[in-house]
């Protein structure tokens, strides 16, 4: 069985994501700040009629925020009927992967390992497999 | 198309299981009730009749005995005891969970047979006569047919049964249809979830490409024709925007439909009295709200009965209707639906809440003797606290007030109780209407724009104005406006963010917010920016999680806003801390006091004068550009979203610029009025002189030794009330021209339309109109006519001035004449 992932990168690592999972991949335009929230959201954009919560993704691996500017790469996804956009360094390719190249997670860091679920190997080059679940929990340690 | 039959038939027969159960106890409660028992008895038909013809044996022998009890009480014969009552509630409870097996291909084990036996049993014991002959043998043919059926289905797997295609119609089949004609008064369809967001968001993605379309057009300069096509485009749009909103509300009967049975089951079980109100059934929700709000009230109403309500013996010892009431009580408040739940039960011992908080080692004694009583109220809802004396087998296990509260505050609610020891309890629910459209505020702080809802804004005013004072004490501030002192935040200090410098101290705005539960505040912002119609859309629970926003909206401009949660931006401001109940008692009294006294708007008029106007008939101060302002007809007007408003106070348009306009509203329509500059607020006391012209100036108040007129709303509004009628509230006037006749549609037709009429020269519509205008003119024989009409409505006018033996005839330059006359016929119409 073969899969496809969407290969993007977040804070310099290649990063997959299941691309089932993903309902576009757009550049953000004007985005509206969100003051005293978890410093993950790095504010909403409106996607015609919908308002995306955007996600900060690679600062939920370097605990510091970044600035995000017009026009960076925003993955649409939707989980629990919420839409999100994570944003992300760059946007690869899409890429088909068969399912015995799916590995459980090795030895990531802790701050990745909360957001993977494993790693897969394609072309010879190990990817991890984001968990997107993970990017969007709430984070009581962060809330306090 | 087997399938689809099912599932047509499971999700209506669900829906018609809601409504049943109510009827049922209607039954019991009104044995004479025709209406339910044919109800009761229309639904257990159709159920059967279905299931014949869709071959499920098991329901349709529940169905079948349902369906000769029913028959039964039809005819009278039986009176609803209540173990009878008891039996058909478990049959219909058997018939959901069938119901419920058939969509999840589950098998249910247990026995139909002893059921059908009982409602037979109980069927006996409720007659109220003597049965007579053929009803018993047709009773029993039916008793043995349903055993009959009842032993093949054990052979039958039931999902594989409901595959099996059937070979012929069945007689039944065309009964079904002939009974679903006779229900379906309001016709209905059913139409997936899915395709109703899926138009949800259509209509939102057109309305926001309309608005970018708008902002095109009004960069290219001559579009004159193009207005009139878009004009008619942003009406079509705005209607079904509309339709598509109400699409999605349900009313609220929904969410209380399983209440009467819980309570009886659970009287029953407690050997309780209790009888369950409620009012306000009518109001509309969103479908999610309705979802998300059964399981708390459930559990709400259950522990109410449970243990708010005595036994009969303790309610008697105290002197109380030995049968308890609850009571529950929906309305719409704003953007807000409050639901109350009161019981007359016991209401909360204080002292024994207190040991067990105590004994749960949730608060030391010493800390829970310094708490408020509010506060000590509000620990029902810890985790792990229970009201009740003893566990019993319905609720107080101590899982309960915790999840109920997180759940309502899940959907941006808020609990509320207030306790009566000795007479009971009243919880108040606050929800938002999700989804639905809210009046907002939008104001600016930094860079960053916020809403709140209008309804819990009660003022605003200007920072620098004389009757506002900010004092500072112990670190925190507290606003004075006009003598009266409110909690004061900034709001860039609330979310966090960093102003750069002080603002340019003249232009800052104080919001007096109220919300829904609890103490006013004053949040200090850089700018009140406008009112906007906004589409509430729930936050992702990341960003609902910091507890300040009740959600975003999509404004028109297409840059989304957040909304602030005027209840949570309470508890940052720590209101609900301050327990001052001394303080509490004063303010009220001080309100009620205020609320005697009305308030005016003190304003400069563009004259320079300055003047007044009731508060009461003021909507909201717009800021219009010149170009929208035209004279026309000897009017000023005003274009306003593609109507014409007319304006006073303008003398002569300014050449460009930016004109004030109040808007004022006798709560049907708009008009405007032209200021130069809104200056404060003030209280209207008993001391306003008279004026010589009570119509235009209500009277003369003082205000800093000055004079001030207090200006007569009543003028602006006095002159069109029938111009501003809708179309089809008009009264119809039917002109009867001779062919070619000019003159009625070059010199009648634009009178009557500048009066207010709706006007036809189609004959069709003559036996509809209020008015019939006959003109005098020579038909084709040359003769005059004059008598086409004898109806009463039928007016004649005739064309010399002098009149002629035709009494019943004006003449037809005679504008005043003509007009009362057709007003004269009207109101004896």
């Amino acid at each position: 069985m073969e899969n496809l992932f969407l290969v993007v990168v977040v804070a310099g690592e290649r990063v997959a994501i299941p691309s089932h999972e993903v309902e576009s991949v757009v550049r953000t335009d004007n985005i509206v700040c969100v003051p005293g929230v978890s410093p993950v959201i790095a504010g909403l954009f409106a996607l015609r009629s919908r308002v995306l919560t955007l996600i900060d993704t690679q600062y939920l691996v370097t605990r510091e925020s970044r600035a995000v500017s017009k026009g960076a790469f925003c993955v649409v996804i939707e989980i629990d009927g919420h839409p999100y956009g994570l944003i992300v360094d760059k946007v690869e390719d899409v890429v088909t992967v068969k399912q015995e190249d799916l590995m459980h997670i090795g030895y990531a860091n802790d701050r990745w390992r909360a957001i993977s679920r494993g790693m897969i190997t394609h072309s010879d080059k190990l990817l991890l497999l984001l968990n997107l679940r993970s990017l969007v929990k709430i984070d009581t340690k962060m809330a306090a | 198309m087997m399938d689809e039959l099912i599932n047509d038939f499971i999700a209506e027969t669900r829906d018609n299981l809601e409504s049943l159960t109510s009827q049922i106890l209607n039954w019991e409660k009104n044995p004479n009730d025709s209406e339910s028992v044919a109800c009761i008895f229309r639904f257990v038909h159709t159920v059967k009749g279905s299931c014949g013809f869709l071959d499920l044996p098991r329901l349709l022998a529940l169905s079948h005995a349902a369906e000769d009890i029913m028959s039964e009480a039809r005819d009278g014969n039986i009176l609803p005891t209540h173990a009878l009552v008891s039996t058909v509630l478990l049959v219909v409870d058997r018939i959901a969970i069938l119901v419920d097996a058939l969509e999840t291909h589950q098998e249910v084990k247990d026995d139909d047979a002893d059921l059908i036996a009982n409602l037979y049993t109980e069927l006996e014991g409720a007659r109220t006569s003597p049965v007579a002959e053929p009803a018993q043998t047709s009773d029993s043919q039916s008793f043995d047919q349903s055993f009959a059926q009842i032993s093949s289905v054990n052979e039958h797997n039931m999902t594989d049964s409901v595959e099996d295609d059937i070979s012929e119609p069945n007689d039944e089949m065309l009964d079904i249809f002939n009974n679903n004609q006779e229900v379906s008064e309001n016709k209905t369809i059913r139409v997936s979830l899915n395709l109703l967001n899926n138009l949800m968001s259509g209509v939102s993605d057109l309305v926001l490409a309309r608005n970018e379309v708008s902002r095109k057009l009004s960069e290219v300069l001559d579009k004159s024709d193009v207005d009139v096509v878009f004009g008619r485009l942003t009406a079509s749009v705005s209607e079904m925007r509309d339709a598509v909103g109400l699409m999605r509300m349900q009313n609220i009967e929904h969410l209380f439909s399983a209440l009467p049975r819980l309570v009886r089951d659970i009287s029953e079980e407690l050997d309780k009295d209790i009888e369950l109100k409620i009012e306000g059934g009518e109001v509309e929700v969103d479908r999610e709200m309705i979802e998300a709000l059964r399981d708390p009230l459930k559990h709400i109403v259950r522990n109410a009965a449970d243990h708010g309500i005595e036994s009969k013996e303790e309610r008697i010892a105290a002197a109380k209707n030995p049968t308890g009431t609850i009571t529950i009580n929906a309305r719409q408040l704003g953007n807000q639906i409050l639901i109350e739940i009161i019981d007359d039960g016991s209401g909360i011992n204080l002292n024994d809440l207190g040991q067990k908080v105590i004994g749960a080692k949730l608060k030391t004694y010493a800390q829970w003797e310094a708490m408020s009583e509010k506060a000590k109220l509000d620990m029902i809802f810890s985790p792990g606290i229970s009201t009740a004396e003893s566990v019993t087998a319905i609720s107080g296990r101590g899982v309960g007030m915790d999840v109920v509260r997180t759940n309502i505050m899940n959907i941006s609610g808020a609990i509320n109780v207030e306790n009566n020891e000795g007479h009971g309890l009243k919880l108040t629910l606050s929800l938002p209407l999700t989804l639905s459209i809210i009046a907002g505020l939008s104001m600016r702080c930094g860079n960053q724009m916020f809403a709140i809802s209008r309804n819990s804004v009660q003022e605003l005013i200007l920072k620098n104005n004389k009757n506002v004072v900010i004092e500072e004490i112990g670190g925190s501030k507290v606003a004075c406006i006009r003598g009266q002192r409110f909690p004061y935040a900034r709001l860039s200090d609330l979310v966090g963010i960093k102003e750069k410098a002080e603002q340019t101290y003249n232009s800052r705005t104080l919001v007096v917010v109220k919300p829904a539960l609890g103490k006013s505040y004053v949040i200090d912002v850089d700018a009140v920016i406008d009112n906007e119609e906004l589409v509430v859309k729930p936050g992702a629970p990341i960003l609902m999680a910091s507890g300040l926003y009740a959600g975003t909206s999509l404004p028109d401009n297409g840059c989304p806003l957040l909304l602030l949660d005027a209840n949570a931006v309470a508890d940052k401001i720590c209101i609900n801390n301050l327990d001052d109940m001394a303080e509490e008692i004063l303010d009220e009294e001080d309100k009620i006091h205020e609320t005697k006294l009305s308030s005016a708007l003190l304003f400069e008029s563009l004259e320079g004068e300055l003047k007044s106007i009731r508060l009461s008939v003021l909507d909201r101060l717009e800021e219009v550009e010149t170009k929208f302002i035209g004279n026309s007809g000897g009017i000023n007007r005003v274009k306003i979203k593609d109507k014409l408003y007319q304006i006073f106070g303008l003398k002569t348009i300014p050449e460009a610029g930016i004109v004030k306009l109040l808007r004022l509203s006798d709560g049907e329509c708009w008009k405007f009025l032209a200021v130069k500059e809104v200056i404060d607020i003030i209280k209207l006391d008993e001391n306003i002189a008279p004026s010589l012209h009570p119509e235009t100036i209500e009277g003369v108040l003082t205000v800093d030794e000055r004079q001030v007129e207090l200006i007569n709303p009543y003028q602006f509004f006095e002159h069109d009330g029938a111009v501003q009628m809708n179309a089809d509230q008009k009264p119809l006037c039917y002109i009867d021209s001779n062919d070619g006749d000019e003159w009625s549609t070059k010199m009648l037709l634009p009178l009557l339309n500048a009066a207010g009429y709706r006007i036809s020269t189609d004959k069709e519509e003559a036996q509809n109109a209020d008015v019939i205008l006959s003109l005098e003119g020579e038909d084709n024989d040359g003769e005059d006519k004059l008598k086409a009409y004898d109806t009463d409505n039928c007016l004649n006018l005739r064309k010399n001035m002098a009149a002629n033996e035709n009494n019943n005839s004006i003449y037809r330059y005679d504008r005043l004449g003509l007009l009362a006359a057709i007003e004269e016929k009207i109101a004896k119409g």
